[in-house]
């Protein structure tokens, strides 16, 4: 059988996980590294989405027809049985929650080793060798890769990125079949948090609130624009010596440490003990009146304006935008 | 209740350093930290809600701390019945794999109704010592728990996923549970406090690991360590870049060309609230 290597497509309800691309072209990049074609695993009840995925040099995916959503003690299991079958080379996870979970469980079910969180791999004369950060992001440690078949590893989800292929390559779709498992632990439902009980830490939007906040009468202005946004609030140190947040809204070195989706610091300057809080924020749209502070280097987009005119201006434009795209749905539902 | 709580002793995270010098870590101070400490709590709050004993297990060389302890002490200040140390090996370390497999091997058929540890190590970020626990003791496993409800002979576990979203569990016991760090906040327990002076007279059981265990589960040790080397992308040379363009590179920017709005407010506020629903599809 000709040698393969894997990587787990991870969905996000009807669509792909913002990962499945990156690790698409993680498993064709590791080819540099281990013997095999390139294939995914996915879970999902669309096989259309692989379309997707037609950019990025994979050769095969294993799709599992699932109406359902599997547990990852599920999903485990069901790599596992394949594995058995097919025999891959080396399979992948982005280390995100899931995956991490999803690759433990595996690794532990196959009785191998699992390389967590591998930022890279660097070969040294015969040996490979995988590279992993310790402490965060205070050091890295080097550890050498096995013999043992087949590696299974979580990749360091900075270290991603979805690179496309120029041509579009036909992907073979294999339907593996699902065998019958009985989970130790049975899922009962899946909630949300209401959006004030939601960390700073965990949530996908923030507004930051800082010293060019005049006073506490506009903080009514930030709070309706969070709740049209599903934003949770923090701040800079100004603002907390200000009282204009708590301490534990607090963002930066001595406070809490972001990994949002999108950050929108209001009347921030970005003082280094601030933005250190921000580097695992995906996209930053400040809004300050001085168009030299240091926030706006850590971000693509911003706005150079007085916050106190644009914000209840924005909200307002939000809400219309909003009530708009209501309607449109409501419109098509009657057709 | 039986409780087995596996920790494993780190260089507290807050404060260790990489010293570019001498190319290695500083200033660690050794303890129990991170998602262990919140596994340590959780396990205590247990004690003081149900008739139970703990029983901590570590797979650790006898670390010190600051006062000159074993860094395994902190657990009977913090009201663990028993503490167990597995060592005896040559190896200055050993990953989540072999001690997962020595330590199932230590707790197996001692009825244990609960195993709990840390989600995650505090120090290489791995998660799948558990997974090896609980795939060795052919138990159920749930991961990332922040929250435990025990209901008679049933656990009910709240498992942590991304953005505010949760999953409710529910299992049998024996079980293995790992908890995320935000479980819970920890005690402080102080150095001249009633449960220090009793848990630093209690001694730490040291047990050799029997050899049968690891010979075909040898620790994969780290070869060396360096200073923070993220994966250079898109072929660049990222040695000369500062922090800056470092973290820039890293969120994917690659050097896009900004666009900063300024104008009328009315102009700019439409712009900002076009971008954030471009963004937020």
């Amino acid at each position: 059988m000709a040698q393969e290597l894997w990587a787990y497509l991870q969905s996000q309800g009807k669509k792909l996980h913002g990962s499945a691309a990156k690790m698409a072209s993680e498993v064709k990049r590791a080819t540099r590294f281990f013997s095999g074609s390139p294939c995914g695993v996915l879970f999902h009840d669309n096989p259309a989405v692989v379309d997707e995925l037609k950019n990025y040099g994979l050769e095969k995916i294993y799709f599992f027809h699932l109406q359902e959503e599997l547990t990852p003690e599920e999903m485990a299991g069901q790599i596992f049985s394949l594995a058995e079958i097919n025999d891959p080379e080396a399979i992948f996870f982005a280390a995100n929650a899931k995956g991490s979970e999803v690759g433990a469980r595996l690794a532990a079910k196959m009785r191998k080793k699992l390389y967590a969180n591998v930022i890279d791999y660097e070969e040294k004369g015969k040996e490979l060798i995988a590279r992993k950060p310790l402490f965060g992001r205070k050091g890295c440690g080097y550890y050498p890769i096995t013999a043992e078949r087949p590696h299974i590893a979580t990749i360091y989800e900075d270290a991603l990125d979805a690179i496309a292929t120029r041509e579009s390559k036909k992907v073979e779709l294999v339907y593996p079949g699902c065998s019958q498992m009985r989970p130790g632990a049975r899922r009962l439902k899946r909630w949300k948090l209401p959006l004030h009980d939601i960390s700073l830490q965990e949530a996908a939007i923030v507004i930051g609130i800082g010293g060019g906040v005049k006073d506490k009468s506009f903080i009514s202005e930030i709070q309706e624009l969070a709740q049209l946004l599903e934003a949770s609030i923090g701040g800079s140190r100004v603002a907390v010596s200000k009282e204009l947040i708590s301490p534990g809204e607090q963002i930066g070195a001595t406070g809490e440490f972001l990994s949002a989706e999108i950050y929108i610091p209001l009347g921030i300057s970005g003082s280094n003990r601030h933005t250190v809080g921000l580097r695992d924020v995906k996209r930053i749209f400040p809004i300050n009146k001085d168009k030299n502070a240091p926030i706006f280097k850590f971000s693509e987009k911003g706005a150079v304006t007085d916050i106190h005119q644009v914000v209840p201006l924005v909200k307002k434009h939000l809400q219309e935008k909003m009530a708009k795209k209501g309607d449109d749905n409501e419109n098509s539902s009657m057709c | 209740m039986r409780i087995a709580l596996c920790v494993k002793p780190i260089p507290d995270p807050e404060l260790v350093q990489f010293d570019i010098h001498k190319e290695k870590f500083s200033s660690l101070v050794w303890g129990i930290y991170s998602a262990d400490l919140g596994a340590m709590e959780e396990a205590l709050r247990i004690k003081e809600r149900f008739p139970a004993e703990i029983s901590v297990f570590s797979v650790s060389p006898p670390y010190r701390d600051p006062h000159d302890l074993d860094a395994l002490q902190a657990a009977y200040f913090y009201g663990a019945d028993r503490v167990v140390r597995l060592w005896d090996l040559g190896y200055e370390q050993v990953d989540g794999f072999t001690a997962g497999a020595i330590l199932a091997e230590e707790i197996k058929d001692k009825g244990f109704d609960l195993i709990i540890c840390g989600d995650k190590s505090g120090d290489t970020g791995d998660g799948y010592f558990g997974a090896v626990l609980a795939e060795c003791l052919h138990l159920p496993l749930v991961t990332g728990v922040v929250n435990i409800e025990i209901k008679k002979e049933q656990l009910i576990l709240d498992k942590k996923l991304e953005r505010g979203y949760r999953e409710t569990y529910d299992t049998g016991m024996p079980a293995v549970v790992t908890v995320d760090e935000s479980i819970n906040n920890p005690r402080y327990v102080a150095l001249l406090s009633k449960a220090y002076q009793e848990g630093i007279k209690k001694e730490i059981e040291n047990k050799k690991i029997m050899e049968q265990t690891i010979k075909n589960d040898l620790p994969n040790p780290c070869l060396k360590v360096s200073q923070w080397k993220p994966r250079t992308k898109g072929g660049k040379d990222i040695s000369g870049l500062s922090m800056t363009d470092m973290m820039k590179m890293l969120r994917g920017e690659k050097g896009d060309k900004k666009e900063i709005f300024s104008g009328p407010s009315r102009q700019v506020a439409q712009q900002i609230s076009d971008t954030l629903i471009e963004w937020l599809s």
